[in-house]
């Protein structure tokens, strides 16, 4: 009996030790927080920051979630800095603001160029955001892209993730930025960072300008789409779906693979990038006759060209977005790793593309017979 | 509750279970930052050093547990140097192993509170001890066959893991891969980097339950080895992502690494907290370990006392103790302390055993 007695002890013990096994203390369940998917952050005219948070409000067509039948919620509060300004969103809140969800941060193109540290520095010191969020900045204003609904609808909040990402809107023109990335670039003295900027559309709310390129924290220049895909070619990040336009012919460039060698010639670095593209033709404009060959030549210069354009641009501005330099990190002993901007500067870079027309796809044959009445009417 | 495990008689592949049980709970939080913060390029290098030697130690104390087949490493020291060998090597083995479970629950508790539980208070999370109480109360049985459960779970996660880290890498960020300038020796943090090669020392207590104890460091080597690349990946996985700059600035990379994972197709959004909850494992199997250790360390010294009392009193101890641990800070500064301590342990202490026994085994002969 004592023994039965001990034993439906010890089972009640087991029962109730169960209750606290989950951790969970002081829950903030789902439908008392407000879940930001993107954060906006610009400068005011007298040196403050003025943050914008947009919350999806899930609703169903049963019962309406909240708000004015929107579905979001915009908020924008000045502030000393994002934290304060954060604070200061809380005091208007009835449930609670939950940043772990920030899907994009769009950071005002003004405050990137005088440094983006400050304003971004509390983003990975708490934890408070996801490393894999998106950054991209914004030239112009930025309340009609919080304020307005998405023409494609709110998509859960992540209408501007879907945006960049490659399994969805992403081109390789668009260089999809993630906050680890963007911290990454600053504290690696060999490398500099390329964040894409964005501005606004009437139609879409907003459209890709360019990307910009930075020194340390600090935006100091801005490729335009097209020279950006320089930059996929040589780090590799292309996106198989981009067109390129040559002898008036469309071309989808499929794979490209880039190699960098390099190596240190009277402390001078000597940079031989060689990439090869392979591509299929789209659209042979007015049904030109093709010329494999000639349509290759075409394409290689004209990168090649933009390519030393996009060089000549970032060495002068000591500004090495294609992370060059970390392939010198075993030439350069670590104690120079600082001084590389000025090396990138009068660095020899030789950049050679190799393209092959790996199709032409199916052709459409121009044979009189086909259609001679019409033939005849040209005439 | 009775303790399981007279007459057990563990398998080599048990031991290694365990073994790796242990490089689980103390490989993936301080170690990179100690590794990353020691060199400034070569990582591989300080990793690689301590392997062998630490192959070295475990013969050598697999050796000592071969004296006297059937005992623990305790009762052998007792019998070898006396009240002299519990001075010298059971009380501060007892010390150190205290001191690692005071590390490794507050090391715990504070990424659980950073990554998942943030409300949770600490007094909480760090009753995670009592289930290793209860665990380690039921004896080496208990533990080994829990462990063998554990594993089954937690290392393919692991596995996984890792594999999965391998997206976003850059090599070139890795480089320089063979210059090294040797920096790290003379670098506090590259020993206390030696701190995870200490599991051999796990298995003074658990030692006496095979029959061929100076075998053991068989199952030290393989686990060692199937280990070794998820030690490296803890190291290069954030560094060829972050670059070695970034890691040094991160207090936890191989955290903040698996936070950056994204991929469209992967159904699992929150990977640090796949990989907390598969380490917890890993902590409460070593904390039993660590507790059935000093238990039976205590029970040399202070023959009377009964089992279930000491696992509560150093349960009790160990809890409190975490509670009062200040800071992050203290706990890296702690291992960097216990490094001359743990390595005195790894390499001094069993040979200071095997020595005596061979002095006495000469005398006899040679009286």
């Amino acid at each position: 009996m004592k023994t039965r007695l001990h034993r439906m002890l010890l089972l009640g013990c087991l029962v109730v030790l169960t209750l606290p096994l989950s951790g969970c203390w002081d829950v903030k369940d789902i439908d008392n927080r407000l879940l930001v998917t993107i954060l906006g952050i610009e400068q005011t005219s007298d040196e403050k920051v003025r943050i914008w948070v947009r919350i999806p409000l899930p609703q169903s067509k049963e019962s309406a979630g909240g708000g004015q039948g929107k579905e979001f919620l915009t908020i924008n509060q000045i502030g000393d800095t994002v934290v304060d300004a954060l604070d200061s969103v809380r005091m208007k809140l009835s449930k609670s603001l939950d940043l772990s969800q920030i899907r994009t941060i769009f950071l005002d193109q003004r405050l990137a160029r005088k440094g983006f540290l400050p304003h971004l520095e509390f983003s990975i010191r708490d934890r408070m955001l996801p490393l894999d969020t998106l950054v991209a900045l914004i030239s112009g204003d930025m309340e009609m892209m919080f304020d307005k609904p998405y023409p494609t609808g709110e998509l859960s909040g992540i209408n501007t993730k879907l945006f960049f990402e490659p399994y969805a809107g992403g081109t390789a023109q668009k260089n999809l930025t993630n906050l680890w990335e963007v911290f990454r670039r600053y504290f690696n003295p060999l490398e500099e960072n390329l964040v894409p900027v964005l501005t606004q559309d009437p139609v879409t709310l907003f459209k890709l300008q360019g990307s910009g390129y930075f020194r340390g924290d600090r935006m100091i220049g801005m490729l335009s789409p097209e020279e950006t895909l320089i930059y996929e070619i040589v780090t590799n990040k292309m996106v198989p779906f981009e067109i390129e336009t040559a002898q008036k012919m469309n071309v989808k460039i499929l794979k490209s693979k880039a190699h960098v060698h390099a190596e240190v010639k009277g402390n001078k670095p000597v940079i031989r990038i060689r990439a090869k593209l392979t591509m299929t033709l789209m659209d042979s404009a007015s049904g030109e006759r093709i010329d494999p060959l000639s349509l290759q030549g075409s394409i290689n210069r004209l990168l090649e060209e933009r390519a030393t354009r996009v060089f000549e641009r970032t060495q002068k501005e000591q500004s090495d977005i294609f992370q060059l330099g970390n392939h010198f990190r075993s030439l350069l002993p670590a104690s120079k790793y600082d001084q590389w901007p000025e090396l990138y500067r009068s660095a020899s870079i030789d950049f050679k593309l190799e393209s092959r027309l790996e199709n032409t796809g199916l052709q459409i044959m121009r044979i009189p017979s086909i259609n001679p009445s019409t033939e005849e009417n040209k005439r | 509750m009775k303790s399981s495990s007279a007459q057990l008689q563990l398998s080599m592949t048990q031991y290694f279970g365990l073994q790796i049980m242990v490089f689980g709970a103390i490989s993936f939080y301080l170690y990179p930052y100690f590794v990353i913060h020691a060199t400034g390029h070569g990582f591989w290098i300080p990793i690689l050093i301590w392997m062998p030697l630490s192959l070295a130690g475990s013969w050598l104390f697999s050796r000592m547990l071969a004296l006297h087949q059937g005992e623990d490493a305790f009762s052998i020291v007792k019998r070898e140097l006396g009240w002299t060998g519990i001075v010298l090597f059971i009380l501060p083995l007892i010390w150190f192993m205290w001191r690692s479970m005071v590390v490794m629950i507050s090391a715990h508790m504070e990424i659980i509170s950073m990554a998942i539980l943030p409300t949770t208070p600490a007094w909480v999370i760090a009753g995670v001890i009592w289930i290793a109480v209860f665990l380690a109360s039921g004896g080496i049985g208990s533990i080994v066959r829990t462990g063998m459960i554990f594993l089954l779970v937690s290392f393919p996660i692991s596995l996984a893991l890792t594999l999965l880290g391998l997206s976003n890498v850059e090599f070139s960020l890795g480089k320089p891969w063979l210059h090294t300038t040797g920096d790290f020796l003379f670098n506090r943090k590259f020993y206390a980097s030696s701190c995870i090669w200490t599991g051999y020392l796990y298995m003074a207590a658990s030692g006496k339950f095979t029959k061929t104890p100076g075998k053991l460091w068989k199952p030290y080597i393989a686990a060692s080895v199937c280990f070794f690349p998820l030690i490296l990946g803890t190291v290069y996985l954030p560094v060829l992502t972050f670059g070695a700059e970034m890691s040094r600035n991160l207090t936890l990379p191989y955290i903040s690494k698996m936070d950056s994972i994204y991929h469209y197709w992967l159904v699992i959004e929150n990977l640090t907290a796949v990989f907390i909850s598969s380490a917890m494992l890993y902590v409460i199997l070593t904390l039993a370990l660590l507790l059935h250790m000093i238990v039976a360390a205590l029970r040399v010294i202070f023959r009377g006392w009964n089992d279930r009392w000491l696992y509560v009193i150093v349960g009790a101890a160990t809890y409190a103790s975490t509670l009062y641990v200040p800071s992050w800070d203290w706990i890296e500064k702690a291992v960097e302390w216990d490094s001359p301590f743990h390595l005195y342990l790894m390499y001094l202490f069993p040979l200071a055993v095997i020595v005596k026994s061979l002095f006495s085994e000469r005398k006899k002969s040679h009286p």
